[in-house]
């Protein structure tokens, strides 16, 4: 039943398509003519779009268009820079921009000549090029960029007195580095347009610069703008501050303390420092020599022919990037030569296949057929293990990788970073170089850090994890964010890598690498009262007599709060080694930011305190001896002097800080004759003999580091007054590589 | 009864017209994303984006829901329909208003209600009624009554909204007609005395019903120095955009002509600009395929449409959409003169929207309903 009734519906459909059968074939035939033709058209559209978009298709006539319409957006504020203490780094003032509509300043009542030679004094321009400008048939031309806000006053003024119209003031801003040269790579500066070109600025740029605002226009029917419609703003929003992990007293601090060792040592091709707290890889300061001052990045730097300098071409920029831009501690690769030796150490320690007491020869060791000796001759011979890393001694290490062998060695350096950049929130991190299939041979030369190159911040990122238990962190540049009402956007956490090494190991590095500047290499980095440990290391470079002496520290020993890599590049002064140029500039710092971090010293018996020399002029002889004494200074005097005189002369001046028992010559009325000895010479003596010759001719001496005199601030054989103060430098010069 | 039965007969989820609907729909996001950038920054782009939104989502649902009314209903109110909206269009002469954008008074609205153009919606009323007049003339041996009443419908919604004026959309009637007209079946011959006619009647439009400025568009696309300041200006705005866009366009909210308010009507008759400045050349292929897929895949239901009426409803609505999208892209890259005519389902605009969802839903209705493959093999 269900199947007859199923069979006649399809019947009767079969009946009713006959009908249209005919029809429908015709129709297919004319719909396919119908879709031909479209298709014709569409390919003629595609054509014509292909035409004007590909082939004609012009960039050029958009961005002059672009800037024509710049005023159409409103600029939001850049964001500020800060340290971390909220110093401000890099900041945004108001400035104004002075453009023009030429249309409209034609019907002005005053002589274009006029306006163009009155604004051409105002804005100290070309007036031939104003007034050129002035004459175009155009809308819109920008007079002058980024004017202070008074010469923009100035202008209200004189357009007001003149009725001038068509020429408006636009608000605007202009980055201002107040530190100008301090960590000039580091925080970078803006272009024109206010948009970030180096460092943080660069990098950060999609944070400082914010969402420009807009001003909307009604349109006409013609989609002509109207000309005095009233317009909606839809606001700018501003950016974010960025506040740094640096620390701008210490970044002073390093900042100084590396400008003056690059004098004293002549180093030609600059050099860094960086200073990261290891606890949580805060990167403290970070400082690139030489550098530049952020407010004039494009400034003809050092070495440069100033009279044909532009600052603007391709060539000139090129110097500066390779120059004052550059940040040597992120974009230099170096050999890191014996700083180096601590990894290894630290990997030995780990592997458990070296004791400190284990008897080690330092004696020539040949591999693969290749002989290495140790820095000094005659090598040191048969010592403890603890002894060679003391003395940095390149065949125990050598024979310390073999130990711990290729495999485990290169592993130890792809987890120590050394493979991969740091990924630091900074432009231009460079890489350096391994071999691609170590031999035994590739590896005992890197062993003492040679035949590789790693980059700074490698380096101390690598030392941080030694020095906080063994944890390889990111390094961190960027603290946080902040909206224009100080609150905190964005936290930027420390991001821990891996694990490398355990806790033990890195107790027993600090242990050891604490002895190495107490007691071995790296003396000159000692300070009173904070027991610092850290690596000397001296490497050659491919060029002939380019030396990279370096010093890495840690400080406290016990519990460290900072690391300091030091770098020193190409020194050309008496001395190259890192040992004695760069672990004393590594010592400073370590002091100086210590005492800033209020790192509690530890008691030492005889830190000499500086006293201020007391005014004792007009006192009698016995009333100036007694006030001296109180002072804890020591009085000078005349032969046969009568002690009821009156002093009438002294010399230290008042008011000079002078240390602790210094000597001050006292002249009493009638013997006024200055007192002069002739300055010995007294390089190379020890600190007691120095002392001694100082007392014995009436002079007072300011003492910096122990070991040996290598500086006297008074060239021996000038005549010197007695009392006067006299600057001496000592260094240990043996035992240091 | 018999209708009934098939109705029920039908599988609408196989047979649904999953090519058709997200054709649409494609285009329809499409335009959108376009209009949400168009919009951006104009003073009144929000609203206008949400209504379109709005717009969008109504003509989705109305479109779905007459895709189950059988289209062969509207045999019987055709005439109606078509009645109405010839009132409608009546109307706009006594009580319409003017809106300056499209420079034509084409607009009616209803108080407390809403506003919308009568001659968007006559577009499906007036092939609703042709196709029905094309279908009998195709079935009956008398046809002298069909062909004279063919003559009397066809002409009025042309007449009285050319009258508007507004020739862009007139024409969009004619272009339709005449594609029904060539799917019925004209011979050679009468192809040749319809040129003909049409060849002299140019003289005689030319000097008694153009005015003067439409004059100018026409011949200003073989002379471009008659065109006047504002055409020049607009046309010239519309193909510096497009050209700037090059072959990926200069990224959404991001073209330089569109944001800075260069662009005329960029939300509606100069959209595609603004598509072809911010997403470049790709962007604009992407669009033009799919208009391609829609247009072909509509003659195809046509041609394989259960009846003759399907069929003829089928091309008229093609014929619509056809003219629409060649003339408004024509019209943007500068090879057709300018009118306001809207592209389909991307322009803003809330009476077109609802229109073109409207015929999608009568296409939709006629495609679940043509026979397939299984038992009853179409001849073709």
């Amino acid at each position: 039943m269900r199947n007859k009734k199923a069979k006649k519906t399809k019947g009767g459909t079969k009946t009713r398509l006959k009908v249209n059968k005919n029809n429908i074939n015709v129709m297919k035939t004319r719909t396919l003519w119908i879709l031909g033709f479209f298709a014709f058209t569409v390919l003629l559209l595609c054509g014509r779009l292909f035409w004007l978009q590909v082939v004609k298709g012009d960039g050029l006539r958009q961005a002059a268009y672009e800037q024509q319409n710049a005023d159409r957006f409103i600029s939001p504020a850049r964001g500020a820079i800060y340290d971390r203490n909220g110093k401000e780094l890099a900041v945004s003032v108001s400035v104004e921009t002075i453009t023009a509509s030429p249309i409209t300043v034609k019907s002005s009542d005053v002589s274009l000549e006029f306006i163009a030679s009155e604004l051409a004094v105002m804005f100290d321009l070309d007036e031939e090029k104003l007034l050129s400008k002035l004459n175009q048939n155009v809308q819109y031309i920008i007079i002058a960029r980024k004017v202070d806000i008074e010469k923009g006053d100035e202008l209200r003024a004189w357009l007001k007195k003149y009725k001038v119209s068509g020429i408006y003031i636009n608000e605007d801003t202009k980055r201002y580095y107040p530190l100008k040269n301090l960590a000039s790579q580091v925080i970078g500066f803006t272009g024109a347009d206010n948009q970030g070109l180096e460092g943080i600025e660069a990098v950060m740029d999609r944070y400082l610069k914010g969402i420009p605002g807009k001003i909307l226009s009604e349109i006409d029917a013609n989609g002509l703008e109207l000309p005095f419609s009233t317009e909606t703003k839809i606001n700018a929003q501003d950016g974010f501050n960025v506040v740094l992990t640096i620390d701008e007293t210490i970044q002073y601090m390093a900042d100084k303390a590396l400008e003056k060792a690059l004098v004293d040592n002549n180093c030609i091709d600059g050099g860094s420092v960086i200073i990261m707290d290891p606890r949580n890889a805060d990167i403290l300061a970070m400082v690139s020599k030489p550098d530049f001052d952020l407010n004039q990045p494009f400034a003809v730097p050092p070495g440069q022919d100033a009279s044909t300098w532009k600052g603007t071409t391709a060539e000139d920029t090129e110097i500066l990037r390779s120059t004052v831009w550059r940040n040597k501690t992120i974009m230099d690769t170096y050999e890191p030569g014996s700083t180096f030796k601590s990894f290894t150490t630290a990997m030995g320690y780990e592997e458990n296949v070296v004791h400190d007491h284990d008897s080690v020869v330092c004696q020539p060791v040949t591999v693969l057929g290749k002989t290495m000796n140790c820095w000094k001759r005659p090598p040191h011979g048969t010592e403890t293990f603890r002894e060679g890393v003391y003395n940095s001694c390149n065949p125990v290490f050598v024979n310390l990788a073999l130990k711990i062998g290729v495999d485990k060695f290169y592993n130890y350096i792809s987890a120590f970073g050394f493979r991969r950049k740091t990924g630091i929130d900074l432009p231009g991190e460079q890489l350096g170089l391994f071999h691609t299939q170590p031999t035994a041979l590739d590896m005992s030369v890197a062993s003492f850090g040679q035949r590789f190159t790693v980059t700074p911040i490698q380096m101390i990122t690598a030392f941080s994890s030694l020095a906080n238990g063994g944890t390889l962190l990111k390094p961190k540049i960027v603290k946080e964010l902040t909206d224009q009402d100080g609150n905190i956007v964005k936290q930027y956490e420390t991001e821990a890598v891996r694990d490398v090494v355990s806790v033990e190991t890195c107790e027993r590095i600090r242990d050891i690498l604490e002895g190495v500047v107490s007691e071995g290499t790296g003396r000159n980095a000692k300070v009173a009262g904070y027991n610092v440990a850290g690596k000397t290391g001296t490497s050659q470079t491919t060029e002939e007599g380019h030396y990279i002496a370096s010093f890495l520290a840690m400080a406290p020993a016990d519990n460290p709060v900072i690391c300091v890599l030091v770098i020193l590049d190409n020194p050309k002064g008496p001395y190259y080694y890192g040992g004695t140029i760069a672990a004393p500039v590594a010592g400073e710092i370590a002091e100086d930011v210590l005492t800033y971090l209020k790192i509690k010293r530890r008691e030492e018996g005889e830190v000499k305190k500086d006293v201020v020399v007391p005014d004792v002029r007009n006192m009698t002889v016995a009333q100036a001896k007694s006030t001296l004494k109180e002072y804890g200074l020591k009085a000078l005097l005349n032969q046969g002097v009568d002690e009821n005189k009156a002093v009438t002369k002294q010399s230290p001046l008042p008011n000079i800080t002078v240390p602790e028992g210094s000597l001050v010559m006292l002249y009493e009325e009638g013997r006024e004759t200055v007192e002069t000895v002739t300055m010995p010479n007294l390089l190379n003596l020890d600190e007691l003999d120095v002392a001694e010759t100082a007392e014995a001719l009436g002079l007072n001496i300011r003492i910096s580091g122990t070991g040996n005199a290598i500086f006297q601030s008074v060239s021996p054989g000038e005549k010197v007054e007695k009392g006067s103060v006299i600057e001496v430098s000592f260094r240990y010069m043996d035992k240091v590589e | 009864m018999q209708l009934v039965a098939k109705v029920r007969s039908i599988d609408h989820l196989r047979k649904f017209d999953y090519i058709l609907f997200f054709t649409v729909i494609a285009i329809t996001a499409f335009g959108l994303v376009s209009l949400k950038s168009a919009t951006y920054s104009m003073k009144y782009g929000a609203g206008i984006y949400k209504t379109q939104i709005y717009m969008a989502v109504a003509g989705t649902v109305i479109a779905l829901f007459l895709n189950f009314i059988d289209y062969r209903i509207y045999k019987t109110f055709a005439l109606y329909l078509y009645g109405a909206s010839v009132l409608m269009l009546l109307a706009v002469f006594f009580v319409g208003s003017g809106s300056d954008e499209v420079g034509a008074g084409s607009w009616l609205s209803i108080p407390g209600l809403f506003k919308f153009q009568p001659s968007e919606i006559a577009k499906i009323m007036y092939v609703l009624l042709i196709a029905l007049i094309f279908e009998k003339l195709s079935t009956v041996e008398n046809k002298a009554k069909y062909f004279i009443m063919l003559m009397i419908f066809a002409v009025i919604p042309v007449g009285l909204i050319f009258k508007e004026p507004d020739a862009g959309t007139a024409l969009a009637f004619v272009v339709s007609f005449i594609i029904m007209l060539f799917v019925y079946g004209i011979k050679a011959r009468f192809i040749l005395i319809g040129g003909g006619i049409i060849g002299a009647s140019i003289p005689i439009a030319w000097r008694f019903i153009l005015k003067p400025y439409q004059k100018n568009r026409i011949l200003s696309i073989f002379q471009p120095e008659l065109q006047t300041a504002d055409d020049l200006y607009q046309i010239n705005k519309a193909k510096t955009a497009i050209s700037s866009g090059q072959w990926f366009g200069q990224g959404l909210f991001k073209g330089i002509q569109t944001q800075n308010n260069g662009i005329p009507i960029k939300e509606s008759d100069f959209i595609f600009s603004v598509i072809g400045e911010e997403m470049g050349f790709v962007g604009v292929g992407v669009l033009l395929v799919l208009f391609t897929v829609l247009i072909i895949r509509i003659f195809y239901i046509a041609a394989t449409a259960e009846d003759l009426y399907g069929t003829f409803v089928a091309s008229g609505i093609g014929g619509i959409y056809l003219y629409h999208f060649l003339q408004n892209v024509g019209m943007n890259i500068g090879l057709l003169p300018i009118t306001g005519i809207p592209l389909p389902f991307v322009s803003a605009g809330g009476s077109a929207m609802i229109t073109n969802f409207i015929a999608m839903g009568i296409v939709l209705s006629i495609s679940l309903r043509r026979s397939d493959g299984m038992f009853e093999k179409p001849g073709i």
